[in-house]
């Protein structure tokens, strides 16, 4: 126990200095602002900013997109309340209950709710990390090649459940990763494989222009496609920001509740904001007294998925930084960019890297201090942005992409790949497919590769190896009852409403 | 019995995976296969080849099976002028400098929304490309020449 406010401390000693103060602030800040924009979500803000960190350090570069990672979560919940309008998915359900009492006049209460909801689950999520990540991380440290492909298996099929739309597809767009990330040299052999002769390839393909093409541009070409869409702004000046207490007491319990939920889905693969912003609300409604007060107003029904959804996302963290698995498509973007920084996501971060590990920790629950700061007396502002029209918008987002792509390593090659991801990402848009486990089938592909054949070697070509020691069964048991929960079809049709992007 | 393409977006996808598929059944032929107990370079890419042609044939029965929603029109103006910014940007950046390419990207990529206005776009160009190259020569540091 003392150990762990020992870890808090060093943590919050580098959260602290000057430098990350700035940094945490400026990510909150970006992404509150693009989290308020409709059409862009977190995955394509951090997929755009990523190459502007790394100029940064290690530790700059990662609090800055944790910060700009909820601050969008919380930038969507802003308009989910003052115009209909999710700004991520994981703020969907905002909607129902946020706009209906900003309909009534309480748009100000709703804010306030929904940034203090946040700020409680920040502060318990921090906690419950700095308690379980050593545990965690001490247990990975005994994995074995075969555990650790266990374990990946288990994450993709979790990116399966999350993914809505055809299994068949989910199945094949990880596949589809899997393939992506062979190309390159193999490490142990030395061979290249599918470089089609071209150098450029012989890194393998780079993450930056496959992010950005598959998310960033593929978007772009999507909502142009879409006629333009209609902005309805609540009109009425928002007063009142500070909730009564009465409406601060029926909203506790809830935000008690939506924490719990959000932190314990937030460790899941596949989990996060999204899934926990919806069960959250589910919940609230199963235990509310009186249930047809949802969808007029209820307070509990804004508490709750808001402070689950900020719990969810700041717990989603552990399973990337602990074992190096990320859990959804924002997670392996932060995995793809801690490899570029040369540090590989894993058990042994926490121990080689302390300062880094527990920094981004402390900087969390110092970012949701901040956004209670940024956001409530700088409504105003986030209000204003929401009149600017997407033809301003994308022309902005495309020539950051470009500086970006290019700037990685002064390579032309670069953008011409990014430009073939966007049509790809367009692509499988059209033909109703999920990009976002075919990103994780490309962080993880290369290292499922690697532990595959370490795993082998060791067992003498033997695949019961897979199921013989008990850490590795228990993931691949998981794998299979998982499977069979998305083929069954009742499930399968609630899962449609289960939103992917996180 | 005619076989007829009820679901456009399957059978969209399967073509996909078919070509995916291909190039890694035919690439991994120049590679060492390897054993089971020590993999070559080619032992995954052969899996995934053959997992992912079963999906496509999975996708190929469901497509003249199951009806589906059409494809879209395809949205030639924004691809053409969304894509082509990056080549222009790919060309340009080496040759004119980032002022002229962040430019010219900008302009090619707002001809993506319907009705070009010259006016608002020029100016939006101009705005854009003072702030990249502040931002990005200036505050980031990133070694590229603004001019030619």
């Amino acid at each position: 126990m003392m150990e762990m406010f020992d870890h808090l401390a060093l943590g919050f000693s580098v959260a602290l200095s000057g430098n990350s103060l700035f940094y945490c602030f400026l990510g909150a800040l970006i992404g509150t602002l693009i989290g308020v924009l409709p059409g862009i979500g977190p995955v394509t803000t951090i997929a755009l900013l990523m190459p502007i960190t790394f100029v940064l350090s290690p530790v700059s570069a990662l609090i800055m997109l944790a910060g700009i990672y909820y601050g969008a979560q919380y930038g969507g919940s802003t308009t989910a309340i003052l115009v209909n309008l999710p700004g991520e998915a994981s703020s969907v359900v905002t909607t129902l209950d946020g706009y209906q009492m900003a309909l009534q006049g309480r748009a100000g209460e709703a804010l306030a709710i929904a940034a203090i909801g946040s700020f409680f689950a920040g502060c318990v999520a921090t906690l419950l990390i700095a308690a379980t990540g050593p545990l965690l991380s001490s247990i990975a440290l005994e994995f074995g090649p075969a555990e650790y492909f266990a374990l990946m298996c288990f994450g993709l099929v979790g990116s399966i459940v999350m993914a809505s739309g055809s299994v068949i597809k989910a199945v094949a767009m990880i596949f589809l990763g899997l393939a992506l990330g062979l190309v390159g040299t193999d490490v142990n052999s030395g061979d290249a494989r599918f470089t089609f002769g071209m150098v450029e390839l012989s890194d393998g393909i780079g993450f930056v222009p496959v992010a950005m093409g598959l998310f960033g541009v593929a978007e772009i070409l999507r909502n142009l496609r879409t006629a333009d869409d209609k902005r309805e702004l609540v009109s009425a000046r928002i007063s009142g920001l500070w909730p009564g207490l009465s409406t601060l007491a029926k909203a506790f319990p809830a935000m008690v509740r939506g924490t719990t939920i959000g932190s314990i889905l937030g460790l899941l693969p596949g989990g996060g904001a999204t899934l926990s912003s919806f069960v959250a609300y589910v919940v609230e409604k199963k235990v509310a007294k009186d249930p047809s007060r949802f969808g007029h107003g209820a307070v509990e029904g804004v508490a709750g998925p808001e402070s689950a959804n900020n719990a969810g996302a700041q717990t989603s963290f552990v399973p990337m930084l602990v074992l190096g698995i990320p859990s959804n498509a924002v997670m392996a973007l932060m995995a793809g960019a801690m490899m570029v920084h040369g540090i590989a996501p894993g058990p042994q971060v926490m121990t080689a890297n302390p300062s880094l590990f527990w920094g981004v920790i402390a900087s969390m629950w110092i970012g949701n201090l901040m956004l209670l700061i940024i956001n409530l007396p700088l409504i105003g502002i986030w209000v204003a942005l929401l009149k600017i029209p997407y033809r301003m918008m994308f022309p902005a987002i495309i020539v950051f992409c470009s500086i970006g792509a290019y700037s990685i390593d002064n390579s032309t090659f670069a953008l011409v790949l990014t430009a073939m991801f966007g049509l790809l990402g367009y692509l499988l848009m059209e033909f109703d497919f999920e990009p976002a486990p075919l990103l994780l089938g490309f962080v993880l592909g290369p290292l499922m590769e690697e532990n595959l054949r370490r795993a082998m070697l060791l067992s003498r070509g033997n695949p019961m190896t897979f199921v013989e020691s008990p850490l590795s069964l228990f993931f691949m048991v998981g794998a299979a009852i998982l499977l069979l929960i998305v083929l069954v079809p009742s499930i399968g049709r609630t899962r449609k409403t289960v939103f992917v992007e996180d | 019995m005619r076989l007829r393409v009820t679901n456009p977006r399957d059978a969209g996808g399967a073509v996909l995976l078919f070509v995916v598929g291909g190039l890694l059944l035919v690439g991994q032929q120049s590679l060492p296969r390897g054993s089971a107990v020590n993999m070559g370079a080619g032992y995954v890419p052969n899996i995934l080849g053959w997992g992912i042609m079963c999906i496509a044939i999975l996708l190929t029965a469901r497509s003249i099976r199951l009806g589906g929603p059409p494809l879209n029109a395809v949205p030639w103006r924004a691809l053409i002028s969304i894509l082509g910014s990056f080549f222009v940007f790919a060309i340009l950046i080496e040759r004119a400098g980032l002022a002229f390419a962040a430019m010219a990207t900008i302009l090619v990529a707002a001809a993506a929304a319907a009705g070009f206005r010259w006016q608002s776009n020029l100016l939006l160009a101009l705005a854009l490309t003072t702030f990249s190259v502040v931002l990005f020569k200036f505050a980031l540091g990133v070694a590229v020449s603004v001019w030619p």
